[in-house]
C-alpha cells in the first residue's frame, strides 16, 4: 500500500552519505511544480532523520519513508 | 537564492549560520563545508568566517593540495583497514608520510562517494552562503585578494560579529 502512487522525479541518492542526499534533495524540489511530488532514494541511515529535519526546516511536506533492505524511500511534495 | 516572494511559505526570519572555519587540513575542511552546504540546502542564512590556517581553504592555490599529517594525530587509523596495525606515531616524522596520508584519505572520501572540498564550496555559495576570507590572516600571511577563489567576500572581526550577533547556530570549527 502507497499513499504515493505518482511522482514526478525520481532522485537516487543512494550510496551517498551526508550531506548529499540534502543537497540533492534540496536542488530536486526547485525542479518540480508545486504541489507534485518527488521521490528520493537514499541508503544513508542518517538520512530518516535529515530528510525529517529538512522538512521542518523548509515547510516542504516529508508524505511518507518507506524502507526495503537498507533503502529508504522518502515521498516529498513541494508546497511553495 | 530564492527571495523572501518564493519563499513566502517560510517562517518570517530565516535561520542563520554563522560559522568560524581555523583549520586547514583536509580533513578539517570538511566539518565547516557539510554544515554549510547543508544549512543553505535548508534555506539557511550561511556565513562562514576562515581565518589563520582556515584560509588555506579558500586560496586557490592552496585548495586542491589540502594535506593532512599523520603525526599528532592519534586518531589517524591504520593505512589499510584490512591490516589493522597502526603507524606509530613517531614515523609521522618521515618524508612523504604526509603525502601518503593524504593520497589514503582521499582514497577512503573516493570509496565513500564524499565529493571534493571545490563542490561543497560550490553548492553553499550557489546557495546564497557567504564565505568570509578574515583580512587580518590576509596580512599575516601575505595573501591578496586575487589569490582567492571567486565569490569569496573579505571581512573583519567586528563585521562577521555584526552578522554573527543575530545567528541562531554558532560554532567555532
Amino acid at each position: 500500500m502507497s499513499v504515493v502512487t505518482q511522482h514526478a522525479l525520481s532522485v537516487d541518492a543512494k550510496n551517498l552519505l551526508c550531506p548529499m542526499p540534502i543537497i540533492k534533495l534540496s536542488q530536486s524540489i526547485q525542479l518540480i511544480k508545486v504541489g507534485e511530488t518527488l521521490e528520493l532514494q537514499a541508503t544513508d541511515p542518517g538520512s530518516e532523520q535529515d530528510v525529517k529535519a529538512w522538512a521542518r526546516q523548509t515547510n516542504h511536506e516529508l508524505v511518507t519513508v518507506q524502507k526495503n533492505d537498507g533503502v529508504f524511500t522518502y515521498y516529498v511534495r513541494r508546497t511553495h | 537564492m530564492s527571495d523572501t516572494l518564493t519563499t513566502n511559505a517560510q517562517p518570517a526570519k530565516r535561520r542563520r549560520l554563522a560559522l568560524v572555519a581555523s583549520k586547514g587540513s583536509l580533513d578539517m575542511a570538511y566539518p565547516p563545508l557539510i554544515l554549510a552546504s547543508t544549512a543553505v540546502s535548508m534555506g539557511w542564512e550561511v556565513g562562514v568566517f576562515f581565518t589563520f590556517y582556515g584560509l588555506d581553504i579558500l586560496n586557490k592555490r592552496k585548495l586542491p593540495a589540502l594535506k593532512v599529517a599523520p603525526i599528532g594525530n592519534p586518531a589517524m587509523p591504520a593505512p589499510v583497514s584490512a591490516v589493522p596495525v597502526q603507524v606509530p606515531n613517531i614515523l609521522g616524522v618521515l618524508p612523504g608520510s604526509t603525502a601518503l596520508a593524504t593520497a589514503i584519505m582521499k582514497s577512503w572520501f573516493d570509496k565513500a562517494n564524499i565529493p571534493p572540498v571545490q563542490d561543497l564550496i560550490d553548492v553553499t555559495l550557489q546557495g546564497g552562503g557567504k564565505l568570509y576570507a578574515c583580512t587580518t590572516t590576509m596580512g599575516v600571511m601575505g595573501v591578496a585578494p586575487e589569490d582567492l577563489i571567486d565569490g569569496v567576500d573579505c571581512l573583519g572581526a567586528a563585521a562577521f560579529l555584526d552578522f554573527a550577533a543575530d545567528a541562531d547556530v554558532s560554532l567555532f570549527i
